[in-house]
């Protein structure tokens, strides 16, 4: 077993400190030579810590490091092999303890600039960014730093009457409620903790993508969500004028949505916000009685509260301000054609949508061998993966046929479906978001870094019950900067496996993203498409023509 | 300011990940959508414990002016050399079976391979043993020899730092506060005492320094009746390219310019002509006096309540020690020495290093050394190639020190002062080490230098320092 194979050699380099970013940058270099098994970079925390044991990466002279230490560990084939990778991780640490490049100061050719630092460059600390970086003018922070100091990071920055956008995750409720009450004072926003994404009079901020500037104004406590309707909205042919995260946490009873409702009020009264479409898990009753309220007339509001219809039916909506959709997609469609001036209804649109998702289905169900009858969902993005769930609907406790093959497990279940009992191993039909915590710790998440996924998706190729793989990839900031380097030669080898079995699997994608982002959508689409897997462009459709495919597969094999 | 965000005119500081200012290129044109940004390198702090800084904050006026009362010493020190006598005759506590080495206190089997043999060769010199096996039981035997550091006797020494009794020493004289500071003469290159060589040669040459250098020097520093001052030479070598610790070219040209006429005056051809020869072949020569200054300037800090700056950093090749100015002077904080991270000679290699040794982190101290990085362009190979990378160095150093030294100027930043008065609270909010430029030595005796490079203090004595600080200002 792969997990126990091999010799672990590792070091600690004391009190030294890099952001886990350009760790698993570094970790991921390593993994990939030859006859290397696993390795790690990671600051000594206690979580930390506790990954390396459970990646049985872990050295007794860890016990004692400290929490400003880092760590290093490699499992190689040979204790010299590991030796000579620790050396050449070390000189990839150096290159990064120098630090950025002389952008950092202004060190250039005119001596007489030398060690004058301005804006759009590097400081070590807050004070000197905000002194004399932005010359006291700072008005959004956007902070990245480890959980357990993002608190403190966010306090400085509200105390200088800055908005704070909190990437960071791991920042107690009791902190979150603490910043939220004390920004409600000063009349800031705080986005997140966890925020994802953000995107503020056309800057996007974190995990974002480069959509057009328009009318609709997206506010939501999910990331890929945002992401999702923003570009989806863009691709259109409408634009966005400002997508507010708030964090999944902020809708929840205890902060009670002071940051959803007030990012509400602030889009109420943004001349360029036309439309605004609400994007999210469902709140807890007291914040959707909070949000139904703050809706009036003033302008049209569309909400897409995922696996909520029951409470959104319920809630007292009686003046009919708000459009409910089910799915993102619906969603982000709405919100257009209202811009666009052309109504809420969108029938016609899904009857279409419809009628080409059939056609492809069935097309890829006539493929598919006798014994294939599973969907797998290996998703990158955490609300893909629920929302996925809800449209798949399948119920296993109705079974057509005696057995219970519409069984959906996942390790983020929604109300219809089961938890897995093992993450790592597949049951029946299963969705799985590999950016949840029990596959990230220590390693870059799968947006960033294909690796985790390509393992889990050869895996699922070999498995000759699998019908359906469902991949989405999530462009823009922030991600993967050239996920084709990372797709291509793994879909070749699954169909070189497919080919020499004599089976077929329905591998499915979407993109999310637009022709402007970094990684430039269209390119992506287009290699995925000559590689002979289907490309959708919504979430929406890639799981309506995988419940498609599964439905047509057991009648196509049964006939 | 324009608070509200949704207005456009983003000015955004982005905190953590780097990678999220790439989405803000291109941003600060265009319609509507303008963004300025400024990146901070966030390092969480040393120690985390909010409760720490409450009481720091709540002393923070007297700790400022205990701080601004250590730079005022500091900067007003008049560092001159006066005198050069033998080791037993001037420096305070030094008896006859006394041996003052580099860094913190540490007994004989703690000691690393350069120490041990450094102090082998100081008592073959002293003719206190007669061979090395000898050298090492007397050594060994407890409270046969006296070892103490030199920082607890007005002292420096660098690499081992050894002083024994018959040692001639240069005697420093900070004249603004009549008080003093000794450092032993720099033996030059190769296989050298400092380094823990010990073998014939090395014995020869410390006769030759005993017998001919050092009276030349006497007579020489006298006669010149206390007029070199060395705050002078250390500021004029500061724009010729020296940093006044890895690099002393231009310094030990400049005290060579003014001794070579006293030096041909005061003795017969032969010794003036080998006397000159020695100096002019050492760039190192001027490195002990830079070294003695420093501590002659940084002593009169000692012993100002709140004062959070540090006084001596110093390694004795096994632990990493420092002082600092508002907490009792004869406290160390230690922690393990680092193995420096080096350019090594050709056929040497990390694996031979000693860990980091020497009273010469004194420069450092006192804001030269690696803190005056952008002063020496021509040893930037030590830290990256760049001098880039070096200005580098020296900025980042402002970032921890108290204040900047207007007599010690930085061509390239403008003639800035250096970074000057290290403050063990700011080391520990920022969690930035002091650097220091260091020569490296093989870990066993007898081998001498076998690299240089550049190495970041050891967080644990700061850390020690600081939680020692917190409990005394509460």
């Amino acid at each position: 077993m792969a997990f126990k194979e091999g010799v672990i050699q590792g070091l600690i380099r004391k009190g030294e400190y890099y952001d886990s970013v350009s760790l698993m940058i570094i970790s991921k270099k390593i993994r990939e030579e030859k006859g290397v098994f696993d390795s790690s970079v990671v600051m000594c925390t206690e979580e930390n810590k506790k990954n390396l044991r459970d990646a049985n990466l872990f050295l007794e002279e860890f016990e004692n490091a400290e929490e400003s230490d880092l760590l290093v560990a490699i499992r190689a084939s040979s204790a010299s092999l590991a030796n000579e990778l620790l050396k050449k991780l070390e000189k990839e640490i150096k290159i990064l303890n120098k630090g950025g490049d002389d952008s950092d100061y202004d060190s250039g050719a005119d001596p007489s600039r030398a060690g004058r630092r301005s804006e759009n460059c590097d400081y070590k600390n807050f004070e000197g960014a905000y002194q004399k970086g932005l010359k006291e003018e700072a008005n959004l922070a956007l902070i990245s730093v480890n959980g357990k100091y993002a608190g403190d990071v966010a306090l400085k920055a509200l105390n200088k009457n800055m908005h704070v956008m909190l990437f960071s995750d791991n920042v107690s409720l009791e902190t979150e409620i603490e910043l939220k009450q004390l920004a409600q004072q000063k009349n800031l926003l705080v986005m997140g903790p966890d925020c994802g994404t953000a995107i503020i009079a056309g800057v996007p901020l974190a995990f974002a993508n480069e959509v057009s500037r328009g009318s609709i104004g997206v506010l939501g406590a999910s990331g890929t969500g945002m992401q999702e309707v923003t570009t989806l909205i863009s691709n259109f042919g409408e634009g966005i004028s400002h997508a507010i995260g708030t964090g999944g946490r902020d809708v929840k009873k205890e902060v009670g949505g002071i940051s959803f409702l007030m990012a509400l009020k602030m889009l109420k009264e943004d001349v360029q916000t036309k439309v605004i479409l609400l994007v999210s898990k469902p709140p807890h009753k007291e914040v959707m009685d909070k949000i139904i309220k703050e809706i009036d007339k003033t302008k049209s509001v569309v909400a897409v509260f995922l696996g909520a219809s029951d409470v959104c039916n319920s809630c007292d909506n009686n003046n009919n301000n708000i459009i409910f959709r089910d799915n993102l997609y619906e969603g982000a469609l709405t919100a257009y054609k209202i811009a666009r001036g052309e109504g809420a209804n969108i029938d016609d649109e899904m009857k279409k949508l419809n009628e080409e998702s059939d056609k492809i289905a069935k097309l890829e169900s006539e493929k598919i061998k006798k014994g294939a009858k599973y969907l797998r969902g290996l998703y990158s993005g955490g609300t893909f993966a629920s929302e996925a769930q809800l449209i798949l609907d399948f119920n296993g406790d109705s079974n057509n046929d005696g057995d219970n093959d519409e069984e959906l497990y996942s390790n983020v279940p929604t109300a219809k479906s089961k938890r897995l009992s093992d993450v790592k191993v597949s049951t029946k039909n299963t969705i799985i978001d590999l950016g949840e915590d029990e596959f990230t710790l220590g390693k870059p998440h799968p947006m960033i870094d294909y690796t985790l996924r390509n393992e889990r998706f050869l895996k699922e190729i070999n498995d000759p019950e699998v019908a359906v793989i469902m991949l989405d990839y999530v462009l823009g900031h922030g991600s993967h900067k050239d996920p084709l380097s990372d797709t291509i030669s793994i879909l070749q080898k699954a169909f070189d496996i497919l080919a020499k079995e004599k089976r077929y699997i329905s591998i499915l994608t979407t993109v999310t993203g637009t022709a402007k982002d970094p990684q430039n959508s269209e390119k992506v689409k287009e290699a995925l498409r000559r590689e002979g897997v289907i490309v959708v462009d919504s979430n929406f459709q890639m799981s309506l023509i995988a419940k498609k495919v599964i439905t047509y597969g057991k009648k196509h094999i049964k006939g | 300011m324009e608070k509200n965000i949704l207005k456009g005119n983003l000015k955004i500081i982005n905190i953590g990940l780097k990678s999220f200012t790439e989405a803000f290129e291109g941003k600060d044109k265009g319609k509507g959508s303008v963004a300025s940004w400024a990146h901070v390198d966030f390092r969480p702090p040393l120690i985390s414990d909010a409760s720490l800084f409450k009481i720091i904050d709540h002393r923070r006026e007297q700790i400022e002016a205990a701080n601004k009362e250590a730079m005022r010493r500091i900067f007003s020190g008049r560092p001159f050399l006066v005198s050069v006598s033998r080791a037993i005759d001037v420096i305070p506590g030094m008896q006859p079976n006394s041996i003052f080495h580099a860094g913190p206190p540490v007994d004989w089997e703690n000691m690393c391979g350069p120490m041990k043999g450094a102090i082998i060769g100081a008592l073959l010199y002293e003719k206190i043993a007669r061979n090395a096996e000898e050298a090492e039981i007397l050594a060994a035997k407890k409270g046969s020899i006296k070892f103490s550091p030199c920082h607890e006797h007005k002292a420096v020494g660098p690499m081992a730092g050894i002083i024994s009794p018959s040692m001639p020493v240069f005697v420093v004289k900070n004249e603004e506060f009549n008080t003093f500071a000794y450092a032993t003469m720099n033996e030059g290159l190769g296989k050298v005492l400092r380094y823990g060589a010990y073998d014939e040669g090395v014995i020869a040459k410390l006769r030759w320094m005993e017998d001919i250098l050092y009276p030349v020097m006497k007579r020489t520093v006298e006669a010149m009746a206390g007029k070199i001052d060395l705050k002078s030479i250390i500021s004029q070598a500061l724009h010729m390219g020296d940093e006044v610790h890895n690099r002393n070219r231009a310094a030990t040209s400049l005290l060579y310019r003014q001794l070579a006429p006293l030096i041909c005056k005061v003795s017969n051809a032969d010794d003036a002509f080998a006397v000159l020869n020695f100096i002019n072949g050492n760039d190192h020569f001027f490195l002990n006096l830079s070294m003695a200054a420093a501590k002659s300037m940084l002593d009169v800090a000692n012993g100002i309540k709140y004062s959070s700056i540090v006084t001596v950093m110093a390694r004795n090749g096994t632990e990493f020690g420092i002082k600092v100015a508002g907490l009792d002077s004869n406290l160390w904080f230690t922690g393990k020495a680092p193995i420096p991270d080096a350019l090594f000679f050709p056929g040497y290699s990390k694996e031979d290093a000693n860990p980091d040794i020497g009273d010469s982190a004194i420069t450092e101290t006192l804001g030269v050394g690696g803190f005056a990085m952008a002063s020496a362009p021509s040893i930037v190979q030590f830290v990256g190639g760049n001098v880039s990378d070096a200005l580098k160095f020296t900025l980042s150093m402002y970032e921890i020190t108290s204040s900047e030294n207007s007599a010690f100027q930085i061509p390239y930043l403008n003639f800035r002062g250096a970074p000057a008065g290290i403050d063990i609270i700011k080391v520990i909010e920022k969690n930035i080490l002091p650097v220091i430029n260091t020569g490296v030595a093989h870990k066993l005796a007898g081998i001498g230098q076998v690299g240089a490079g550049v190495l970041n203090a050891p967080t644990e004595p700061f850390k020690k320092a600081f939680l020692k600080f917190v409990e005394t200002i509460k």
